[in-house]
């Protein structure tokens, strides 16, 4: 868990953002930095995921797909295809 | 009359005000073109009749779904609404208020509602604040389920649009859509500013039931107990009144041709008619019964949470998380099974479930198996103690199963869809079903059966007995005083195509005595059964036992074998497994798809399927 943890936040630092596909560690908050262009942008957009919010990635389907993440104070489950258009960066524990 | 339009967010309460408001006064209707039912009821508030539609729970008024488009079409097109009631989340105001803003700028009649305001966690709003803030349209704050809907009715009874009207957001040249949802979240979010006066406590039941219910072990052991559960219910709990109603029609049937001088209507009425109808009221209890247990888990919220566990296990052959359910039921009856595909909102998805449900084992080729296993296959042990025509009727589940899955994944290559396949879906918070809403669903869904298929099975059983009872020497016959008079199954239409098919099914190994069963198991698969009574003339139907000894006894007349050998046996089972024998399936099929088109390619591929590999099966072995 930690050295997870660890990894990510190295990756992190690196480039400063990260897909949320990526993401290795959670619960974690993330900041929503920009949604790739796709047909599905606009649903994203809808539900509240876009550049500036701040969202959770709660956890993980067993089989690593979907995605459980919280908006706002709303749950969502979405898939790897899409977390992977969401790009985020972590946002350091208060 | 005057109208009204109930829209919000999916899971909002819409369903549950609209089962207040109308009560059984509801009915199911079209929207031209598209596959989503119209739900729309009469109310009546403070002495005045209202019509109120429930649209489609959406997101957003810019279409991009079918549920987008039939809500963008119904809110700009209509010019006779008299009020859009639009229903938000007290759980999250925020989002919900985005569509509202869209909706309020199309400059329509307009109200809010916020909903779920009992829930823990919800906002504590005053609604007369919002109202203000909103520039004096109605808001009115409530609880569907079980609070009082005085204050509501009263604001819709004494309706009228505030003077003023400014738009919440105007598009300049530049913006596009994605910054317009920006700028709306950025209003809603400094009009909430004003508002929340008390920070929500949200609730934590959910998490903690989630740290189990989603667990990578316990998460599918318990999904697994919960649909061996209700299959277990199933079962046990249906068959009761299954054979209840089986045998009142049956004392109809009999009550009729006793009653009622002999002849072609009094025939008409005890074989045509009364099975008929019969024959569709028999399917009530196994859809009341999946559909109690379905609507609980879907209140209860646990339903999403099935489809996190499931969802990446089904996408390899084109399902959905949701799919499971389907067809799991389809190993009851497809026909439950293929309604429950409803829930789907992936289109393709949903019409592949539809499409491969049918292939699952049903229970009515459970006496079908028996009979041809008990006939053909030894009953001997393999390795000590496994039985081999246990494992044989095993067999005939499992590949059901997989020709399910296989041809689940075919079809997600060969359909094309409009859209790409995606999932982002909300989970509810736990919480306890709402018996209400639960009855009303399985009464709906009841209804929706025998309105939607009913029909065309009472027809399409008419059209069979007819076939079945009437031949080429019915009419004119000398012999009888009567103009038309019945005759055997063997020189019935049905008998003779029986017979006129034998060239095509002999490469399967059956003879025309087979053939006629095989267009007779069209009303359903298990007549199989009585249909080689009849043809054995083994008067009592429930004598199976003389019924196996005429089928043993049966022989080749060109080899001089046995008739039902294991070859013949097996090719048969498979051949109930594959086709598609049941017009009650079809009938819903059509029902669900709003087409001919999805039943015909359904009846096209199975059948299909179930004639290469009886043929294939049957040239090997035998
Ligand atoms: N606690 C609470 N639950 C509600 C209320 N209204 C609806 N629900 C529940 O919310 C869920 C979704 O309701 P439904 O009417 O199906 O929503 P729809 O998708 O908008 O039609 C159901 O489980 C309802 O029982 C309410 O006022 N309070
Ligand atoms: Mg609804």
């Amino acid at each position: 868990m930690i050295s997870s943890t660890v990894y990510s936040q190295k990756f992190f630092n690196q480039l400063g953002m990260l897909k949320l596909s990526a993401v290795k560690s959670f619960p974690v908050d993330c900041l929503v930095k920009s949604i790739s262009d796709d047909e599905l942008k606009d649903r994203l957009y809808e539900m509240g995921i876009f550049p500036g919010q701040s969202i959770r990635l709660l956890k993980k389907a067993p089989f690593g797909d979907p995605f459980m993440i919280s908006v706002d104070d709303s749950y969502l489950m979405l898939r790897l295809n899409e977390a992977d258009l969401i790009s985020v960066e972590m946002v350091e524990k208060s | 009359m005057r109208k009204i339009a109930l829209v919000g967010n999916p899971n909002v309460g819409k369903s549950t005000l609209f089962n207040k408001l109308t009560g059984l006064n509801q009915h199911v209707g079209n929207y031209p073109g598209v596959t989503v039912d119209k739900k729309y009821g009469i109310t009546s508030i403070n002495g005045e009749k209202y019509e109120i539609v429930d649209l489609p729970g959406v997101y957003s008024i810019n279409p991009k779904s079918e549920d987008e488009r039939i809500v963008y079409e119904y809110l700009t097109k209509k010019s006779d609404i008299d009020l859009v009631v639009v229903i938000a989340d007290a759980l999250n105001l925020e989002r919900n208020l985005v569509l509202f803003s869209q909706i309020y700028d199309l400059n329509l009649p307009i109200m809010l509602v916020v909903n779920r305001i009992d829930m823990k966690g919800a906002s504590k709003i005053d609604p007369y604040d919002l109202s203000r803030l909103l520039g004096g349209i109605p808001v009115a704050a409530i609880n569907a389920r079980t609070g009082d809907l005085k204050d509501l009715k009263d604001q819709i009874g004494g309706f009228e649009r505030p003077d003023q009207w400014q738009q919440f957001y105007t598009k300049t040249e530049e913006d596009n859509y994605e910054k317009e949802i920006e700028e709306r979240f950025a209003i809603v979010r400094k009009l909430l500013k004003f508002l929340k006066k008390e920070s929500k406590e949200a609730s934590s039941i959910t998490n903690k039931l989630d740290q189990i219910l989603v667990h990578r072990f316990f998460g599918y052991g318990i999904f697994i107990g919960i649909l061996f559960l209700i299959f277990q219910f199933l079962y046990a709990f249906a068959n009761v009144p299954m054979d209840l109603i089986d045998s009142f029609f049956g004392v109809a049937s009999g009550f009729v041709s006793d009653f009622l001088p002999a002849g072609p209507v009094s025939a008409l009425l005890a074989e045509g008619i009364i099975p008929g109808i019969g024959g569709v009221v028999i399917f009530i209890p196994q859809i009341a019964l999946l559909f109690l247990f379905l609507t609980i888990l879907e209140e209860t919220g646990y339903m999403t949470r099935a489809v996190f566990l499931m969802d990446k296990l089904m996408r390899p052959f084109g399902l959905h998380g949701k799919s499971v359910v389907p067809l799991m039921s389809g190993v009851a009856c497809a026909i439950p099974g293929i309604m429950a595909a409803r829930s789907i909102d992936q289109p393709k998805e949903r019409l592949i479930t539809i499409l491969v449900t049918p292939l699952m084992s049903c229970s009515a080729r459970l006496p079908v198996y028996i009979l041809l296993i008990t006939l053909t296959v030894p009953d001997q042990q393999i390795a000590g103690f496994i039985n081999l025509q246990g494992l044989v009727l095993l067999g005939m589940y499992l590949l059901g199963l997989i020709a399910a899955l296989l041809f689940g994944m075919l079809f997600k290559f060969i359909l094309k869809t409009e859209s790409k396949s995606f999932l982002i879906m909300e989970m509810p918070q736990y919480q306890v079903p709402y018996l209400k809403n639960v009855l009303f669903n399985v009464y709906e869904k009841s209804k929706a059966f025998v309105w939607g298929a009913g029909r065309i099975i009472i027809a399409l059983s008419i059209i069979l007995w007819v076939l079945g009872s009437y031949g080429p020497d019915s009419f004119g016959n000398d012999k009888s005083e009567e103009l038309i008079s019945q005759t055997a199954l063997e020189s019935s239409f049905i008998g003779i195509a029986g017979q006129q098919i034998e060239p095509v099914i002999e490469p399967l190994g059956y003879d025309w005595k087979i053939g006629i069963a095989l267009i007779t198991s069209f009303a359903a698969r298990e007549v199989f059964v009585s249909t080689m009574a009849t043809i054995y003339s083994i008067d009592n139907e429930e004598d199976e036992a003389s019924l196996l000894q005429r089928m043993n006894q049966e022989v080749d007349a060109y080899t001089g074998e046995k008739r039902y050998g294991l070859a013949t046996g097996i090719s048969l089972m498979i051949f109930y497994a594959f086709a598609m024998q049941c017009m009650s399936t079809l009938a819903i099929t059509k029902r669900e798809t709003k087409t001919w088109k999805w039943p015909l390619i359904q009846f096209g591929y199975m059948t299909t399927l179930a004639y290469v590999s009886s043929l294939i099966v049957y040239q090997l072995l035998a």
